[in-house]
């Protein structure tokens, strides 16, 4: 499409956002998303705005409010409850926000789903690869409260609805540095009905650009992208979609996160059990309450979280199917972890391997990132 | 949230079910109307108008009320009333820069660079917004606050697909005076 097309359905692109269009308009929209950089570029803009006038209405001080004595007619004799003091307090998240952190919910899990579009070879399938890649490691990792993460993390998945029926078993070393330094290796072995295919992968982020790198025994590919890039089809950026923790809040604490996550569960403290040497609350979400979009994943069924008792990581997650009886179908665990360590700034570079195929989507490609032949 | 039985409650005449809806809304009202006007004291003066009037009409309204949608509209009503008695209706003055001593308390730039940024980003924004006209500026708060445009239209008097179309508009606005601001 050209860019006056794109112009002209650039107001279907901002109902879109606010998911206020007719079926048939979002199929169009979400059709045409991929094939329209500057589309997608002003999904991005829309959604940050949208983040961005809620921040500012959540920062304003509300001052004391004083009210006349007609105002106190209805106030009289009247003595509030702590729970409805609470309740006053706490902040409103619209349905489609809950919806939103649904989606954030289900990324740890998703991410794996990726590998799966993987070799197919059409500008699609590549499109989504790099998406599920990135939304792998997108994250808002100012919701835990260390300045940097190591970690390895193993996980498993089961895919049943038809046509992606396969399972993904894969290691992940991931690294984070505050703010936005990222880099993620993962190793995936996907069992497509008899035949067992290893994907690896390689996403580095620096707060400037992304390189994302998947490769099989055929060779590699890697794409480069702007860091502000839409990486998920709901326009979110790198710094848009929670990682670390998909319900705890920037110095929050289990109230909070138990707030959080009534929004989509009905959470239930278990108990708490140790995973890679770190204390853990063991959480029981039970079933999504909200509903999810996935056409290749179940995400309705019950999910159990380990979270940090310090940062509030999720350091282990069950996600059980929707059918009662059908059992796990993806699990995920952390290793081992080091927050706050020292890591070699060379970690956060990438240079693409010789003979890679090569995709560089920035705007202006500056001459020292030029890609080795 | 404020319940459905406390809403019931509370067009019934119920003052203790009017009172969790203020406790609940109350704060979220003078958000609204701040950001829509930029003035602490007539903020302050109609949300309490707001809850006023509510509280006057409640009991005249039918068990289908959407409550939110219902107080916004009246905060809104309010505010672009205040805003024709000031001639103010096209144009608001830009924010004032804060004085020294004068941070607002939400704000500790103590933190490092991230914070800091972020708060530039937020004050570049207040400032866009404020350039806004003021049915701009309702429109896209009233998004930030989720209401759907249907909703949007009852309260501003425009048809769904009108909303959708200005909604696209203010934020176009909005990024071309982002645009000049950086400039």
């Amino acid at each position: 499409m050209d860019e006056r097309t794109c112009k002209e359905i650039a107001e279907l692109v901002s109902a879109y956002r606010d998911n206020d269009l007719t079926p048939e308009e979002r199929a169009f929209v979400q059709a045409h998303l991929p094939d329209c950089p500057s589309c997608a570029a002003d999904l991005a803009y829309y959604e940050k705005l949208h983040k961005g006038l809620q921040q500012h209405l959540a920062s304003i001080p509300v001052p004391p409010l004083e009210h006349t004595e007609s105002t106190l007619r209805y106030r009289k004799g009247m003595a509030l409850t702590a729970a409805d003091a609470a309740r006053g307090t706490r902040r409103r998240i619209s349905p489609r926000f809950a919806v939103v952190s649904v989606t954030a919910a289900t990324v740890l899990t998703l991410a794996l789903v990726g590998v799966v579009y993987l070799g197919r070879g059409s500008e699609e399938a590549q499109a989504r690869e790099i998406l599920d890649k990135a939304i792998e490691v997108a994250g808002n990792p100012s919701a835990i409260s260390v300045r940097s993460v190591e970690l390895t993390r193993k996980q498993w998945i089961k895919l049943s609805n038809p046509p992606y029926q396969s399972e993904i078993k894969g290691d992940v070393h991931l690294w984070w540095q505050t703010p936005n330094l990222w880099r993620i290796e993962s190793q995936q072995s996907v069992s497509t009905s008899g035949s067992v295919t290893d994907y690896f992968g390689t996403f580095v982020a620096d707060g400037k650009t992304i390189w994302s790198s998947t490769g099989t025994a055929e060779g590699n590919r890697v794409t480069i992208l702007p860091f502000d890039s839409p990486i998920d089809p709901l326009g979110r950026t790198m710094s848009d979609v929670h990682w670390f923790s998909n319900f705890a809040e920037p110095g929050g604490d289990l109230a909070s996160l138990f707030n959080n996550a009534r929004q989509c569960y009905d959470p239930k403290l278990l108990r708490e059990e140790k995973v890679a040497g770190r204390p853990a609350y063991v959480i029981d979400l039970g079933p999504n309450k909200c509903p999810t979009d996935s056409a290749s994943y179940d995400l309705q069924g019950r999910r159990v979280i380990w979270v940090d008792k310090e940062t509030f990581l999720e350091l282990k997650g069950e996600q059980y199917a929707t059918e009662p009886g059908q059992g796990l179908i993806s699990t995920y665990e952390v290793t081992s972890v080091r927050y706050d360590g020292e890591i070699d700034p060379k970690v956060f570079t990438f240079t693409p391997p010789p003979g890679a195929v090569v995709q560089d989507r920035r705007p202006v490609k500056p001459s020292e990132d030029v890609t080795p032949r | 949230m404020v319940s459905e039985t406390t809403l019931m409650r509370a067009l019934t005449g119920d003052a203790e079910a009017f009172e969790a809806i203020v406790v609940w809304y109350e704060p979220r009202i003078y958000r609204f109307l701040y950001a829509l006007l930029r003035d602490r004291e007539l903020a302050r003066d109609l949300t309490q108008e707001t809850f006023l009037s509510a509280h006057s009409h409640i009991r005249r309204a039918g068990a289908d009320l959407k409550l939110a949608a219902w107080l916004y509209t009246i905060a809104k009503n309010h505010a672009f009333s205040a805003l024709r008695r000031r001639r103010l209706v096209s144009w608001l003055p830009l924010p004032k820069r804060r004085k020294e001593g004068e941070a607002e308390e939400e704000l500790d730039v103590g933190q490092g660079g991230d914070l800091a940024a972020e708060v530039v980003e937020q004050e570049a924004l207040r400032e866009a917004l404020a350039r806004l006209n003021p049915e701009y500026r309702a429109l896209l708060l009233l998004t930030a606050e989720g209401f759907s445009y249907g909703e949007i239209g009852r309260m501003m008097g425009f048809k769904a697909t009108v909303v959708r179309q200005r909604v696209y508009r203010a934020r176009e606005r909005l990024r071309e005076v982002y645009r000049d601001l950086e400039d």
